[in-house]
């Protein structure tokens, strides 16, 4: 199921979001941008944020390393999630 | 069992004047009269007999024709056409009082009889049975069958164990099902008491005709709609609940409003009575009926031996139970509730149970769902201080809000994954769940069908307010620069929701009288309602703002 081209990181990471999760009631246009995934924001738990973290490193190429200290401000919002895999996927995409 | 020499006629012998209809007192005499016209009628063909009437009278007068004519009687359930086609229930094997139900039907009527000649005499063999329908797993309805010898003596140890009934015995529920025609109709006649003819399903109806010594046989789905300010003259002495769990604070608050509290039975149409409680507090035992033998197979499942089940063996029923020494028991999940999820067992009325406890809700219930991987299904009614909550956050929002408030209680597989936020959860019309229609609420919907902010589904008509969102499918390119929704999309909206709600295929069918008013646009919201004016008909109509925009039907239906 393909649907119509994401434009921004953001949308590509929103849109993953509601895709992976399978979520209902809930478009990727609804997440705000800087709203918290977890706790009082969206509400998503810890078994969302490992089934995130799988589809990120597949879909993005990136890695996500369990020790890194500042997980969970990666995973923090959409806007941070975007910086982080942007950040990642730069040097990547240099070298190609 | 020697019943050969115990009839229905003879153990209701006593009941003279034999039937209350409101104003109406009909004598022993009256039915017998036109038990005996009918007996006419039906004696000239064989197979079973299709009885169906909204007047428990009547329906005594059909049952004593049937029997004494020596023909089986089947008991619908209901009287949707659809239904009674599916079962068989038609032309002159149908006995009913509703005119309009088939034409040729065989109509039944007492009346008072001022004079005429001595009654016919009537008597019944004990040979023909009775067969009441049940809804399968499947949700296809199947047939238990009864000795007339099971049932009496099922009515014979209720009417030792509670005694006589002292005044009118008032029915919210039908007796068409084993549990009303017990206690409605057979208990009282056996006591020698007249039944009341009339069903009655308001509260404040029963109210009105509640008299010194009445007692009142309902289910959980009536006795958790006690309206506040009920007035009754005369408490009951009895309270009868049966068709499923009763809540304990339904249990208080019949007491509170009726003076009374409820006695429970528990029981199913495979093995009438099993077992009894008042709930008067938390944890109230279950006491079997005499005659009635409990014990528990390896899984932990009730087993019931008794003369009311039909069978001399124990019949495993699905609950789950622990039995204490003196005999009483205290019951626990269904068996069937209990689910595997990700490999580790789950409760569904445990989750059930955390749910209801949440300030925010008022009902609850949870199913697995096969098609969805298995995840945990809720359905929901939030209660009135949650509802702005609910506004404001959005379902997907509030859902996971619930699921943090659940957490404190449950483990991570025990949380609902899905839910529907709706008016009321989906009963039928002896107050239970049936898993097929909750399923229905999860069914797989595309970006074909906009997002449902509220439903509301009851047997025969729908209505759901829908938001249509501008990246709904039916709006792309249709027309570039003035987008609407197109007529195509309005029926095939309804049909989606229809088959949702009650399971009906309407691809293939013919549409028929749709008149199109008004353009609806993206961002209207929009309210639908489905009617089912006949089994293969379903009318539709979409307004915004008060405002007819479309109305049709479509015609051809499967069910």
């Amino acid at each position: 199921m393909e649907g119509r081209v994401p434009k921004t990181l953001e949308d590509r990471i929103r849109t993953l979001i509601v895709e992976t999760l399978n979520l209902e009631d809930i478009k990727p246009e609804d997440i705000g941008l800087d709203e918290a995934l977890f706790g009082d924001g969206l509400g998503l738990d810890s078994i969302d944020a490992l089934e995130i973290g799988v589809e990120i490193q597949k879909i993005f190429g990136v890695k996500i390393d369990t020790q890194d200290e500042n997980l969970s401000s990666y995973f923090s919002s959409v806007r941070a999630l975007a910086e982080f895999v942007g950040q990642r996927q730069e040097p990547q995409e240099q070298a190609s | 069992m020697s019943a050969g020499a115990w009839s229905f006629l003879d153990a209701f012998a006593e009941a003279d004047p034999m039937v209350r209809r409101d104003g109406i007192v009909l004598s022993a005499r009256d039915v017998r009269m036109e038990a005996a016209r009918l007996k006419q009628r039906l004696a000239a063909a064989d197979g079973p007999v299709y009885l169906y009437c909204e007047d428990s009278g009547n329906f005594l007068a059909g049952l004593i024709a049937a029997l004494s004519a020596g023909r089986d009687v089947l008991m619908p359930g209901h009287s949707a056409p659809g239904y009674l086609a599916e079962i068989g229930a038609t032309g002159a094997s149908l006995v009913t009082d509703i005119v309009e139900l088939d034409s040729g039907a065989t109509l039944v009527d007492v009346k008072e009889t001022l004079s005429g000649a001595a009654s016919n005499p009537l008597s019944i063999s004990d040979r023909p049975v009775i067969g009441f329908f049940t809804s399968g797993s499947t949700g296809a309805p199947k047939t238990c069958i009864k000795s007339q010898a099971q049932i009496l003596s099922e009515t014979a140890v209720q009417l030792n164990l509670w005694g006589a009934p002292q005044g009118p015995v008032l029915g919210t529920v039908s007796h068409q099902h084993i549990y009303g025609l017990l206690f409605r109709v057979f208990w009282p006649l056996m006591a020698g008491q007249p039944i009341e003819a009339l069903r009655q399903e308001l509260w404040e109806a029963v109210a009105l005709r509640a008299r010194p010594g009445c007692v009142i046989i309902s289910s959980p789905a009536h006795l958790s709609r006690i309206p506040d300010g009920l007035e009754l003259l005369h408490c009951p002495t009895h309270i009868f609940s049966s068709g499923g769990p009763l809540a304990l604070a339904s249990a208080k608050d019949a007491l509170v409003k009726l003076g009374r509290t409820p006695v429970e039975v528990l029981g199913s149409t495979e093995t009438g009575g099993v077992a009894w409680r008042m709930q008067e507090r938390e944890g109230v035992l279950w006491t079997p009926l005499p005659q009635v033998e409990i014990t528990a197979d390896e899984e932990g499942a009730l087993a019931v031996r008794s003369p009311f089940t039909g069978s001399d063996d124990f019949v495993v029923m699905g609950d789950q139970v622990t039995r204490h020494a003196d005999g009483r028991f205290s019951l626990h999940a269904r068996l069937d509730r209990i689910v595997k999820i990700e490999g580790k067992r789950v409760s569904l009325p445990r989750v059930e149970e955390a749910l209801r406890a949440l300030e925010e809700i008022v009902d609850a219930s949870v199913i697995d769902l096969p098609d969805r991987n298995g995840a945990l299904g809720a359905v929901v009614v939030v209660a009135r201080g949650g509802l702005s909550a609910l506004t404001e956050q959005g379902p997907f929002r509030f859902s996971r809000l619930l699921r943090r408030a659940l957490s404190v209680r449950l483990e991570p597989m025990e949380l609902p994954r899905l839910w529907r936020f709706v008016e009321h959860v989906p009963e039928n019309a002896q107050g239970k769940r049936p898993v097929s229609d909750l399923r229905a609420l999860f069914a797989d919907r595309q970006d074909d069908v906009p997002t449902i902010l509220k439903r509301d589904v009851a047997e025969g008509s729908a209505t759901f307010e829908l938001s249509l969102e501008p990246d709904l499918r039916w709006f792309e390119g249709h027309f570039p620069g003035q987008p609407i929704l197109p007529g195509v999309a309005q029926l095939h909206i309804a049909s989606v929701l229809a088959e949702e709600a009650w399971g009906i295929i309407a691809t293939g069918a013919d549409m028929a009288r749709v008149k199109f008013r008004r353009v609806m646009q993206p961002g209207d919201r929009v309210t639908l309602t489905l009617t089912r004016s006949a089994s293969d008909r379903l009318d539709f109509k979409y307004m915004v703002d008060g405002d007819v925009t479309a109305s049709g039907a479509i015609k051809g239906l499967e069910t």
